[in-house]
């Protein structure tokens, strides 16, 4: 091999390594490796699909009417029936143009009664003996509900929670399934559209600027996947190290990109392909004013906290950037939940925090919207230091939001095997995102057009 | 005017995953359809039923899609493994919704049937462990008939949507399906009376006790489904354009042979149609990784320590398909993801020593290596103007082979 390829520049990021993180007790499964060993300079590996387990799935099937009204009076959905189906982008309103939304995945199922916790739950001290986080230990929030103690960089932040998300249509206890009804946006799962909810959103905004979605950390996330628009994802900011290196033999590598990409004519394959590299050389540049050391500065030296930075930087830059999206791993705490959820939280509310400051400094603060969700909560009693999965859990929006508490509670004693029964649909939170935030018409970008929510953002 | 050459190689490519060194001279007397005779006529490859039953397959969560890659790489029936990731994305169940055991019974059901019998391939499917889970089969009941499978099996798998079948016919579909039941710990497959659907059906037409062949037989003989499942082939090795003569030929030389699969290739892959569809098709991401270290020489995924997060970060993985209509087949594969994560993966390759000493240093050498030989204007001015910055001798070829692998001309098939 050529010497010259051989010393391989510093990525920006700490390798996952050194990167102190509770094990991921969701690492057997397939799609979040268990080793994630950072090769050479290549980043994280956790791509796409994280499909857990699935002891539940088989079991808790069986009988179950399946075809439910919904899919019997819409016709089953392929991808390309919906591309087809897809009206043309409608105008989205200039007023709006500047604003991103940036969405954190807690994977593996985030338990919400951990997160923002009822104050005088006195069925939750008898449920979860050893689990339940007692009022006295509690941060501050509203008068009823107060934050995972993990969560101090949070406390006085302008933070909106949505109780109760869920699916109102049959939730499953799979991991992979909940996970692929949330990235393509569709509640019910059944036939699923090939496209991604974020990738429809971002169908509908593209602009000029070559990268509309971005998936920061994880590689390429099926939540963006869209029909027109361009959306990447990088499987580490570092992944872009060969478009900004001095060395001679690369940056004769990435001149012959560029040529490679020059070209008008040619067949549909050929064309797209040439348009794959410009995007890609285009969203370099944007890649390489990224200052790292400005984020070493502001963020703490976590896989999230450099996820955040990352995404600060891209806001900064106006680089057309509508979705980003990060991932948070980590949350499928079967066992020793107590102590491994609050470190997540705690990881989560540093580089939150952090984030919301960075925006503040720059002046994005009323032009980013935060949304954190998970595929489902977890079920109310504990068991073994732990908890299994769920169904309805919680949203919490940080930014220019309603702050407190939103939605119904779901109850704590009248439960579904265990479950807290959603009281809203993810597809009406969604409907949320895409009318008051984007300002996009739900129908545009969810098959239900499922009606929005009033009142949680400002 | 094709060459010889380009035939080849298209073959090579279509009939497998791409062009391995020293394939393109050793195939230069060869007439073109003894060529695509050689690759019908192949035995095919399949682990043995001891070697896939004392794998520990659950000890590592990616040990069965490296497999496979490993084996779709060294295979010596290319066309037989080209077809084993055919019947993955139309036969379509996802890992993540099943156990790995029964997933990679499912592969091995594939492989046995992959050149072989349509009809034996989508009988065994309905009995199948991980299509029942994938697709709600398990569980479902005559009382309480699931209909994801049904209606699938139908739509997608062998008739095509909406082609001559009723919401009715779903739903009679479902009951006749229904009494299966997957058992999650064993992982063994079982039938129960109880729980089945028992009185007479009507189906496609016709009132009856149904039975699982029974059903087979009904779908087999809609005129739609041989045309079908002729076309999903023909779009895959071949191309997705097809006109309506062309289509109902094909259909009729896979019913006219008793669903075997060999005559059917046989008269796609001679046609003109299979010479004029050069370069119409865009390389999927496992395909491309395949493609790719072939020009390389790997013979095996150790070669160039493949890990699936790799292809993942591409947008695909074995065994995991997006939905139940699998993989699109499309421009999307050759975007600004896939083309960061490609670049990345290739940049960490090392050169063997042998490969630098054999390869003239040269664009069009370089490129003809790589099965491109037919390279358009802008690929090969880009690939001199960046020759000629270097110069040296093997620093120009590692030069020239990474940057044709990031070609558009290389993109595709």
């Amino acid at each position: 091999m050529d010497d010259s390829r051989t010393p391989l520049p510093p990525a920006p990021l700490p390798p996952a390594d050194e990167v102190e993180a509770p094990i991921d007790p969701t690492a057997a499964m397939y799609g979040t490796p268990a080793n994630r060993s950072r090769r050479s300079f290549l980043g994280f590996g956790a791509a796409g699909a994280v499909a857990t387990g699935g002891a539940l799935w088989g079991l808790n099937r069986s009988g179950v009417p399946i075809e439910s009204a919904i899919d019997a009076a819409v016709p089953a959905i392929v991808d390309d029936v919906v591309a087809d189906a897809l009206p043309e982008p409608f105008e989205p309103d200039p007023a709006l143009a500047g604003r991103t939304l940036v969405v954190v995945e807690l994977s593996g199922g985030n338990d919400g009664l951990s997160t923002v916790v009822p104050r005088d739950a006195g069925v939750l001290y008898d449920r979860r003996p050893n689990l339940h986080i007692p009022d006295e230990e509690l941060l501050d929030y509203t008068d009823d509900y107060g934050l995972n103690p993990g969560m101090a960089a949070l406390v006085g932040r302008p933070m909106a929670t949505l109780l109760g998300v869920g699916t109102t249509n049959m939730p499953d206890g799979s991991h992979f399934e909940m996970e692929r009804r949330w990235w393509a946006g569709k509640s019910s799962g059944g036939d699923l559209p090939g496209t991604g909810f974020f990738g429809r959103i971002c169908d509908q905004l593209a602009g000029e600027q070559p990268v509309t979605g971005l998936a920061v950390g994880s590689g390429a996330n099926p939540s963006l996947q869209a029909d027109k628009a361009v959306t990447m994802g990088l499987s580490d900011p570092g992944s872009a190290w060969f478009l900004s290196t001095e060395d001679p033999w690369i940056n004769a590598f990435t001149k012959g990109m560029e040529a490679l990409a020059d070209g008008q004519v040619g067949m549909p394959p050929i064309l797209a392909a040439r348009q794959g590299l410009s995007d890609t050389l285009a969203f370099a540049d944007t890649l390489r004013q990224i200052d790292t050391e400005g984020i070493r500065d502001r963020y703490p030296e976590t896989h999230l906290g450099w996820q955040f930075g990352l995404t600060a930087e891209l806001i900064e830059q106006k680089a057309g950037l509508r979705v980003i999206h990060i991932t948070h791993g980590g949350f499928d705490t079967h066992s020793d939940q107590r102590g491994t959820h609050e470190y997540l939280m705690m990881e989560y509310a540093d580089a939150l925090g952090a984030f919301l400051d960075d925006l503040s400094d720059r002046g994005h603060a009323a032009d980013t919207l935060v949304a954190t969700t998970s595929e489902f909560g977890r079920r109310v009693p504990e068991n073994r230091g732990g908890t299994d999965h769920g169904a309805a859990g919680m949203v919490m929006l940080a930014g220019p939001v309603v702050p407190g508490i939103h939605g119904e509670a779901p109850s704590l004693t009248n439960l579904d095997d265990d479950n807290l029964v959603a009281t809203v649909d993810f597809e009406q939170y969604y409907a949320t995102l895409a009318e008051k935030w984007f300002g996009i018409p739900s129908t545009e970008v969810l098959a239900s057009g499922a009606n929005p929510l009033d009142g949680i953002l400002a | 005017m094709v060459t010889h050459d380009e035939r080849v190689a298209h073959i090579l490519r279509r009939t497998g995953f791409g062009v391995r060194p020293g394939e393109l001279d050793a195939r230069r007397a060869i007439d073109i359809h003894d060529l695509i005779d050689e690759r019908i006529d192949t035995d095919g490859w399949s682990v043995s039923a001891e070697e896939a039953a004392g794998r520990e397959i659950d000890d590592q969560w990616d040990l069965l899609p490296k497999e496979w890659m490993n084996t779709m790489l060294g295979s010596e029936s290319p066309l037989h493994e080209r077809m084993v990731w055919f019947w993955h994305d139309h036969f379509t169940s996802n890992i993540g919704e099943t156990q790995r055991t029964l997933m990679w019974q499912q592969h091995q059901l594939i492989r046995r049937h992959a050149l072989g019998n349509v009809r034996d391939l989508a009988r065994a499917m309905l009995e199948d462990g991980a299509m029942l889970h994938f697709l709600d089969g398990s569980g479902s009941t005559g009382e309480s008939p699931n209909e994801n499978l049904s209606r699938e099996y139908l739509e997608l798998f062998m008739l095509g949507r909406n082609a001559g079948y009723t919401e009715d016919d779903v739903r009679a579909g479902a009951r006749i399906l229904a009494g299966w039941l997957v058992d999650w710990e064993t992982g063994e497959v079982g039938f129960d009376p109880g729980a089945a659907y028992r009185r007479p059906v009507t189906f496609l037409g016709q009132r009856k006790r149904w039975d699982l062949d029974d059903y087979v037989d009904a779908v087999l003989a809609m005129p739609t489904c041989a045309e079908h499942i002729a076309a999903c082939i023909h779009a895959h090795l071949v191309s997705t354009e097809l006109t309506a003569e062309r289509r109902a030929q094909l259909g009729a030389v896979l019913r006219d042979n008793d669903w075997e699969l060999r005559p059917l290739l046989r008269e796609m892959l001679h046609h003109d149609d299979m010479t004029e569809a050069r370069g119409v098709r865009t390389r999927q991401p496992v395909e491309w990784t395949m493609a790719a270290a072939m020009t390389f020489g790997f013979g095996d995924i150790a070669d160039f320590d493949l890990e699936l997060w790799q292809v993942q970060n591409m947008g695909q993985a074995p065994f995991d398909p997006p939905n139940v209509a699998g993989w699109p087949d499309d421009n999307r594969w050759s975007s600004a993801t896939q083309v960061m994560a490609k670049a990345n993966m290739i940049l960490n390759w090392d050169i063997p020593d042998w490969l630098f000493d054999q390869l003239d240093p040269s664009p069009a050498a370089v490129m003809r290596h790589c099965g491109v030989l037919n390279p358009t204007a802008e690929t090969t001015a880009a690939l001199e103007t960046a020759f000629a910055r270097t110069g040296e001798y093997d620093r120009g070829v590692d030069l020239l082979l990474l940057l044709t692998l990031l070609s558009p001309d290389f993109s595709i098939c």
